[in-house]
């Protein structure tokens, strides 16, 4: 058996290789973070993760040395995030809003660490990002309870940007007022349109007039300049914080799920055909045809033919040509494929434009 | 019926599937081979070979990327048209009706995603081997969804007797195989042949069209069935002899007979079509007659022999006839390329 001394300097030889390799693997990942940051995409991705660990634990023999490998490689992936995290420091994100609002929290939780640039109005933050003013732009384009969100699917027709990534995100509506404020003196309610239309249900049935505000941070922020104790918000509890207001009800929006999908958008489509994940992707497809009897449905029979599942299907009014619509086509499955391939090769000739916006996983 | 939806026009499907440039000039030349062997100008054998049906896209183009490599080791003596047979003629209407009805044979039918799906194979076919293919015209309306693609098309035993399968070939300009009828009787090809080499004015598509007449339009003897449902063949020497004699007092122009060596000349033993083919070759050496009518064999060829039923699943064998294998194929045409002089 060797002596001490000599495992030890074993040890110090295999140490030394893997300082080399850890090297290595932090170098790859900020090769990562880059194209992530160009593309809009996540830092995090469960499921590639999983799959990495289950793939490498595979080559351990022991099986309880294979226990700690687990560890090991979680820890390992954990300070690759980190890592991302700091360098995506630089990541400029913009959202439609104030501080605390909705929108923030969302780019928040989808670049955390990043650094986040406020625009008042979706067309400014998006346009900031066509400038490149931002790297990416995170905006809501469908609500579970109120529908789309007309004016960013009208960009997503019009503009230049596309989605790589998508996130869902709880809209836990509250009502906010004056710390201290009695429920039953309210009268007005201030909050975005989107936040009204959720809890339109709750106001009616407490006689609460709503009022339009351009987000829900404004109308927090609003309630508190105002200091009327008859004047209350409806909006986040980060917005309550972040403007001295109380939670007087929680979750007042109606039905239990009320949830916002948000779409990060970026200068560079991505279509990844390497990757084996195929299950929970979507993309979107927009376009307008030709006016004229069974244009629409050829398109559909075509998107049939292919066995792609269509999830969402809506028309838009172009504003430019009166009485000409636009169609926003949400779909089940992966564009990066042969299938995929031959579905915008046959759409082509049948729609006068036609987009693909973008596709992402929906988790 | 039910209108079930409106198909697209062949001018949609060509936008999604076009040729490329090199494709464009591969027809064009392909085009003037076929009609140099039609009209006499070229003394070379027009092989027309291929599947019996076009039942998967992987594998009919492996299938004629192999022809590729043959027809450049036999350019000098042989010119050949892949079949690319995308429809199919059915008896009584069950059973695998060819690529246009079921892209996928396993499933059901599926007009749309078949008449996009034919169009795919044949688009491939020409843009990646350069050759401009044969198919049937079972539906002549559907020729146009393909007209800038194919280079040669049949029309069937059993549509030769139809008008409008006889207007629309007067109004090709590429050659058109007219088959005889499946009880033997020649002068119903004949009458076909006559049709279709004269000019009509007729309903096309929702068009009053207007033709010219096809003097490439040409005689294929495939064999007959009697009233007592035998096969006989008519590839023989005196069959030969027999059209040759159809044709002295037709008035047609030129005359040319190409012999399906498959169907009922084999009765549908495809292994025959390797003795048959050769008997042909040596009934043109006695008598220059049938060796100027006499342009070309259709012969049913695939990856493998024999055939298989639909479900079966292997690669490159038939779902419809019985077709021989690639090994004795190429074998084949080595040896046609050696006798034919």
């Amino acid at each position: 058996m060797d002596s001490l001394e000599e495992i030890r300097k074993q040890i110090d030889v295999v140490d030394a290789q893997m300082s080399g390799l850890f090297e290595a693997r932090m170098e790859l990942s900020r090769q990562i973070i880059d194209y992530k940051m160009t593309h809009g995409l996540a830092i995090s991705d469960p499921a590639r993760e999983e799959e990495v660990v289950r793939r490498n634990s595979a080559r351990v023999g022991d099986p309880d040395i294979r226990e700690y490998y687990v560890r090991f490689q979680k820890e390992l992936m954990a300070l690759s995030r980190d890592w991302q995290r700091r360098l995506s420091k630089g990541l400029r994100v913009a959202y439609s809003g104030v501080p605390g609002a909705f929108a923030y929290i969302a780019a928040a939780r989808m670049f955390p660490g990043a650094q986040l640039v406020s625009y008042p109005d979706f067309g400014a933050a998006y346009h900031s990002c066509e400038a490149g003013e931002t790297d990416v732009v995170v905006l809501p384009f469908e609500n579970s309870f109120a529908g789309e969100v007309s004016t960013v699917t009208d960009l997503m027709f019009s503009g230049s940007l596309y989605v790589n990534h998508a996130a869902e995100i709880e809209a836990e509506q509250n009502l906010l007022g004056l710390p201290g404020a009695d429920k039953s003196r309210i009268r007005e309610v201030y909050s975005h349109p989107q936040a009204l239309a959720q809890c339109a249900e709750y106001l009616q049935r407490n006689g609460f007039e709503g009022r339009e505000c351009s987000n829900t941070a404004v109308a927090a922020k609003k309630v508190s300049a105002l200091q009327d104790p008859a004047v209350a918000a409806i909006g986040s509890a980060e917005a309550a914080e972040l403007y001295g207001l109380e939670v007087l009800e929680p979750r007042i929006n109606t039905g239990t799920v009320n949830k916002t999908r948000f779409a990060a958008f970026s200068r560079m489509l991505r279509l990844d055909t390497e990757n084996k994940r195929k299950m929970g992707k979507h993309f979107i497809l927009m376009y307008t045809v030709k006016n004229e009897a069974g244009a629409l449905a050829q398109t559909l029979n075509i998107i049939g033919a292919h066995n792609f599942n269509m999830c969402n299907l809506h028309s838009r009014p172009m504003k430019e040509l009166l009485w000409n619509y636009y169609f926003f086509v949400e779909l089940d499955g992966d564009v990066a494929t042969e299938e995929g391939n031959s579905l915008l090769r046959e759409l082509g000739p049948l729609c006068d434009r036609l987009k693909l916006v973008g596709s992402f996983y929906t988790h | 019926m039910i209108f079930k939806r409106k198909l697209l026009i062949p001018k949609e499907i060509k936008e999604m599937y076009p040729i490329s440039e090199k494709g464009i000039a591969a027809k064009r030349q392909n085009d003037k081979n076929i009609e140099g062997i039609f009209t006499g100008s070229d003394d070379r054998l027009l092989l027309v070979i291929g599947p019996c049906s076009a039942d998967r896209e992987d594998a009919v183009i492996d299938y004629i990327s192999r022809l590729r490599t043959l027809q450049d080791r036999v350019e000098e003596k042989i010119v050949i048209v892949p079949r690319i047979y995308t429809n199919k003629p059915r008896t009584t209407g069950a059973g695998y009706k060819g690529m246009l009805h079921q892209p996928n044979p396993q499933a059901h039918s599926d007009m749309l995603r078949g008449l996009i799906s034919i169009r795919k194979l044949h688009m491939r076919a020409l843009n990646e081997t350069g050759f401009s293919c044969a198919d049937e015209m079972l539906y002549p309306e559907n020729h146009r969804f393909l007209d800038d693609l194919l280079s040669y098309v049949a029309v069937g035993a059993r549509s030769v007797e139809d008008q409008q399968h006889r207007l629309t070939a007067s109004g090709l300009d590429i050659p058109v195989g007219m088959k005889n009828p499946t009880g033997g009787d020649l002068s119903v090809m004949m009458n076909a042949l006559r049709a279709a080499q004269s000019g009509h004015t007729f309903i096309y598509r929702n068009w009053e069209v207007e033709t010219q007449g096809n003097p490439l339009a040409h005689a294929i003897l495939r064999g007959y069935v009697d009233a007592h449902g035998i096969s006989h063949p008519n590839y023989h020497y005196e069959d030969l002899a027999r059209l040759c004699a159809l044709y002295a007092d037709s008035g047609l122009q030129n005359p040319a007979v190409v012999v399906d060596t498959n169907h009922a000349n084999s009765g549908k033993q495809f292994g025959e079509q390797v003795r048959i083919a050769k008997e042909i070759l040596h009934s043109t050496r006695h008598n220059a007659d049938i060796r100027a009518l006499v342009k070309g064999m259709m012969i049913e060829s695939y990856l493998e022999d024999g055939c298989q039923k639909p479900g079966d699943g292997v690669y490159g064998k038939s779902i419809t006839d019985p077709c021989l294998g690639w090994e004795k194929t190429e074998r084949l045409v080595l040896d046609l390329a050696d006798l034919w002089i």
